[in-house]
């Protein structure tokens, strides 16, 4: 496991890493829909 | 005056559009950019080996790493100064990108895929024009190679990756530093800091371990010569495959570790730290939204 290239561990934590970046933005865009022209949305 | 957090994820977003429009409307020339990117990281790599060989261990265990970290820091200064690609730092560009709406998730992607092809293309063809050279397969050149890549390659899938992940993070903290600040002397000692804090620091580059473990391969059947006349040596062969001694395990677990360290602990750090409403404000008053490094 310590050499092989589907080191489970590690392509966990990578696959972790994917979906917390991913939700990360997708939660950001939905607290902040017209980010990041909001202002000059609602002033129009 | 250095710019603030909020105005800085701005500037890391016109950079973004500037790099995301070259890959969009021509590609050749960002791949061209990648290739002349990834040769300058291993400028740093060739200087560090020039300087680190022979560097007895005892005068100070450390003294080697710092050697190699002072030479290699200005790698890092000359990509950012002429505005050529590192896959690593546009990793975190991209998704600072992404968070403002600049590029999607395609775009991102397609863009990472393009810079890593342009940087290993560089750093490889400039490695093998070194390997074609006399100069580092002499001894202690050739025995350091061979050192520095039995001591990266032979290290364990999770070693590997944590060094990775470290790297990226004090590297891409000082790219995007970089962009932060204002004056030149300021620019020069951010982008500085980043190289010699990951060589110095013993860590994993991507595209500086593409070259620097490609030379001992390249340069194996001299060190098996050379180290045949040095009696009770069992010399460790150094493979391109998978597996301990492999480039190619080193290259895997170094990329993976390097994607997690510039993008969850740089580019979504400092965006998460702007604040949302003063930064939609900045965009009120712009005009321009494309900013070249």
């Amino acid at each position: 496991m310590d050499y092989s290239p589907f080191n489970p561990v590690i392509w966990l934590i990578f696959i972790g890493f994917i979906a917390v970046t991913y939700l990360t933005v997708k939660v950001f865009h939905k607290k902040f829909p017209n980010y990041p022209n909001e202002e000059k949305q609602k002033g129009k | 005056m250095p710019a603030n957090v909020d105005e800085l994820v701005v500037r890391v977003a016109d950079i973004c559009t500037y790099k995301w429009d070259m890959i969009r409307r021509r590609p050749l020339a960002y791949l061209v950019s990648g290739f002349t990117g990834g040769a300058m990281v291993v400028f740093g790599a060739t200087l560090a080996l020039a300087v680190s060989a022979g560097v007895p261990e005892n005068l100070a265990p450390g003294l080697a790493n710092l050697l190699m970290g002072l030479v290699f820091m200005f790698s890092l200064v000359i990509i950012m100064v002429s505005g050529m690609t590192l896959v690593t730092a546009d990793m975190y560009i991209g998704l600072i990108g992404v968070f403002h709406r600049r590029i999607n998730w395609g775009w991102f992607i397609w863009g990472v895929i393009l810079g890593y092809v342009g940087n290993f293309l560089g750093s490889m063809f400039f490695m093998w024009l070194i390997s074609q050279s006399a100069s580092y397969a002499y001894m202690p050149w050739l025995l350091r190679a061979h050192a520095i890549g039995a001591a990266k390659m032979g290290q364990t899938a999770t070693q590997i990756f944590v060094m990775g992940i470290v790297c990226t993070w004090m590297l891409q903290t000082a790219a995007i530093l970089y962009v932060k600040a204002d004056s030149d002397i300021a620019k020069i000692a951010m982008a500085a800091y980043g190289p010699l804090a990951f060589v110095a620091g013993m860590t994993e580059h991507c595209i500086a371990n593409i070259g620097f473990l490609a030379l001992p391969l390249f340069q194996q059947d001299f060190y098996l010569k050379a180290v045949a006349k040095i009696p009770d040596t069992i010399p460790i062969i150094l493979h391109w495959g998978f597996g301990q001694y492999g480039w190619a395990h080193n290259q895997l677990y170094t990329v993976l570790g390097n994607f997690i360290g510039g993008i969850l602990f740089v580019g979504i750090v400092f965006q998460l730290v702007s604040h949302p409403k003063r930064v939609s404000r900045l965009y009120q008053n712009k005009t321009n939204n494309m900013l070249r490094l």
